[in-house]
């Protein structure tokens, strides 16, 4: 079955791709599809998750918005404007961190960050906001080939912020992060998002922190976007599973009962000699307390009763699976 | 908080200051200026120092150069060795004039076309290889203009250091002259010829900056372009004069040589014609005129291709 993407996107969408379509040529001299029918809207005052595994086509996209690729076909549109026709009209409300951060390695954070500064007429109070928003201002003065990845990180982030954008585009901003810096970094976009209105796409790998911090998830597969909609939305849309886990020499016997009452289970080995009984959990209410009531009057005493939540992680493979399925039936082969 | 929107790309003046900067800034650049005034001070110090006519060593030498010169001299159709011995010709006060002011300025003015080659590749080509290149053009999407800024202020600033570098070396090598020669002879022309050397060497460092800066955009990284243009220096003299011997003389080497020679009080050719295409510019007497359009022909293919590739092509 294809799942078909839903781009439909919010109303108010800042960012529009429409069947975007971009090749490049490889050194073997063959062509490469990198985006092939990209269609996504970013919605205003969001922070979007861009998810996709390697050359899935994510940074291409992001490219395509910043006017460093042009696209073979298809519209961009950003701020009303069309792209990359009316690039430098919206240049300077984009902030970028592309490719991983990208400085002058014989100058400092802060000399880096000035030169780059300069071009948006940010002077030493915008640079050091910006190196005190991303927590490096105390290493301001060192040179940039002595940062460690981490800070290299946060300066491309700096960089990024130092023109006042209303749309921050990030790629792969959580790399090299030691575990406090990424929880720093998670506060930094909720914060620019709920104090600025400022609108942030982030492309990661890191599924976790793209379900903890991001409104509006789009995965991407072979240049196409599979899946586009709301974080809540989407966990909302998935199934939670009951998980009963119970002692090995009464699986049989929780089995029988269970299977004998309705529920569809499966079945797998739990940890300390017990077995892990799943069954579908319908929302609001995943029937907990009858599943419990049946066993115990059977006297099977389940050592652990637990709702297993769905997770973006879930979704993205599920996704990306279908997709997958769905690529070998051959349904896009028509439009290659 | 006082990070502001802004609402466009950024304006002329401040996308020229914000370049200007940029171009200044990397270590190698900086400290390349810093220490060029130690350099030309050291080189007046060495040609003072070093001017010993009277010394029984420097005087066979000197012989053994003067006989170098007159078989070189007498291949040509006009040369005025016959009228020059050889302690007339180095005793003469007016050679170390000559040499000091032109001989060690074009020598100079050669060795700042040199840096000036690899201050072009490396303003071209470190911001491609930092990927800083991603971040520009994303601030500023006009290709163009941003091509255009650099290529020039690439191009301003060679022409500015060679400038400076000639009003800064020329009293000091004059003084030389002064204090262990002659000024005698130096008329109006002679220091309008040296203004118009000058003036010349100065725009071929400022262009073969631009040829080196394109050579950059043009291969997106600094080492591919170093070793393109150090290939060429090294071996394309070697091959033309092998294949084609009639255009050995619009090398590079034959360029600067040309551009820069001018017969100012003596005859002084053979002491500084170095390297093959440079005797031979100077044998055929290649004018500066066609000099700078040999320069040009080297030059405008790579400058096109090198703003077609960036205006014209993805830079990701």
């Amino acid at each position: 079955m294809t799942q078909e993407p839903e781009h439909t996107g919010p109303s108010d969408a800042l960012v529009r791709f429409d069947d975007v379509r971009k090749s490049f040529r490889t050194a073997r001299g063959r062509r490469q599809q990198a985006l092939d029918g990209f269609s996504m809207s970013i919605p205003r005052g969001s922070i979007v998750g861009l998810l996709g595994p390697n050359g899935s086509g994510k940074t291409t996209a992001l490219k395509t918005l910043l006017g460093l690729v042009r696209p073979d076909s298809g519209s961009v549109h950003a701020f009303g404007h069309a792209l990359p026709k009316d690039q430098r009209h919206v240049a300077g409300r984009m902030g970028a961190l592309i490719e991983g951060p990208a400085f002058n390695a014989s100058l400092t954070g802060e000399h880096n960050l000035r030169l780059i500064g300069e071009l948006h007429g940010a002077g030493p109070t915008e640079v050091a906001e910006a190196l005190e928003l991303v927590g490096i201002a105390q290493a301001a003065r060192r040179a940039y080939s002595g940062y460690s990845l981490g800070m290299k990180q946060r300066l491309g982030v700096a960089g990024a912020l130092i023109s006042g954008p209303e749309l921050l585009v990030l790629d792969e901003p959580m790399n090299g992060l030691d575990p406090e810096a990424v929880r720093d970094m998670r506060e930094l976009l909720k914060r620019l998002r709920d104090e600025r209105g400022m609108t942030v796409v982030v492309s990661s790998h890191i599924l976790a922190e793209v379900e903890l911090v991001c409104d509006w998830v789009t995965i991407v597969r072979n240049g196409r976007v599979i899946c586009d909609a709301g974080v809540s939305e989407l966990i909302s849309r998935g199934t939670e599973h009951l998980v009963v886990r119970v002692h090995d020499t009464v699986t049989e016997q929780a089995v029988a009962v269970l299977e004998r009452h309705g529920h569809t289970l499966t079945r797998a080995a739990g940890p300390r000699g017990t077995d892990e009984l799943r069954m579908p959990a319908p929302r609001p209410h995943p029937h907990a307390p009858e599943v419990l009531r049946l066993l115990t009057a059977q006297n099977v005493y389940p050592r652990e009763l637990l709702v297993e939540s769905v997770s973006l992680e879930d979704i993205y493979v599920a996704a990306v699976r279908a997709a997958d399925a769905a690529a070998e039936d051959g349904p896009f082969d028509e439009r290659r | 908080m006082t990070l502001l929107a802004k609402p466009s790309s950024p304006p002329l003046s401040r996308f020229v200051r914000a370049e200007l900067h940029r171009l200044l800034s990397p270590k190698p650049v900086r400290y390349g200026l810093l220490a060029l005034p130690a350099i030309l001070l050291a080189l007046a110090v060495s040609t003072f120092l070093s001017h010993h006519t009277d010394v029984a060593a420097a005087w066979r030498a000197a012989e053994a150069a003067y006989r170098t010169y007159a078989e070189e001299a007498a291949t040509r159709p006009a040369g005025s060795v016959e009228t020059l011995s050889p302690r007339e010709f180095f005793d003469d006060p007016r050679y170390l004039m000559t040499k000091a002011s032109f001989v060690d300025l074009r020598a100079v003015l050669s060795g700042l076309s040199l840096a000036a080659l690899v201050l072009g590749v490396l303003s071209g080509g470190a911001d491609w290889s930092s990927r800083v290149m991603l971040t520009l053009t994303a601030a500023e999407p006009r290709r163009t203009r941003l091509f255009l800024v650099r290529g020039l202020l690439v191009t301003a600033v060679a022409t500015a250091t060679a400038v400076l570098t000639s009003v800064f070396l020329l009293p000091l090598l004059l003084g030389v002259a002064v204090f262990k020669g002659s000024l005698a002879d130096a008329d109006g022309r002679y220091w309008m010829v040296l203004a118009v050397i000058v003036a010349r060497g100065a725009v071929l460092v400022g262009l073969v900056a631009l040829l080196g800066y394109s050579l950059a955009m043009l291969t997106r990284r600094t080492t591919t372009a170093l070793g393109i243009a150090l290939a060429y220096l090294v071996a394309s003299g070697r091959i033309v004069q092998e294949y084609v011997p009639a255009l050995a003389e619009y090398q590079l080497s034959g360029i600067t040589f040309a551009v820069l020679n001018e017969r100012l009080l003596m005859e002084t050719d053979r002491t500084t014609c170095v390297g093959e295409g440079a005797c031979l510019a100077m044998r055929e007497g290649t004018t500066a005129t066609t000099a700078f359009l040999a320069l040009s022909v080297h030059l405008l293919p790579v400058v096109a291709a090198a703003w077609w590739r960036f205006a014209r092509r993805d830079v990701g």
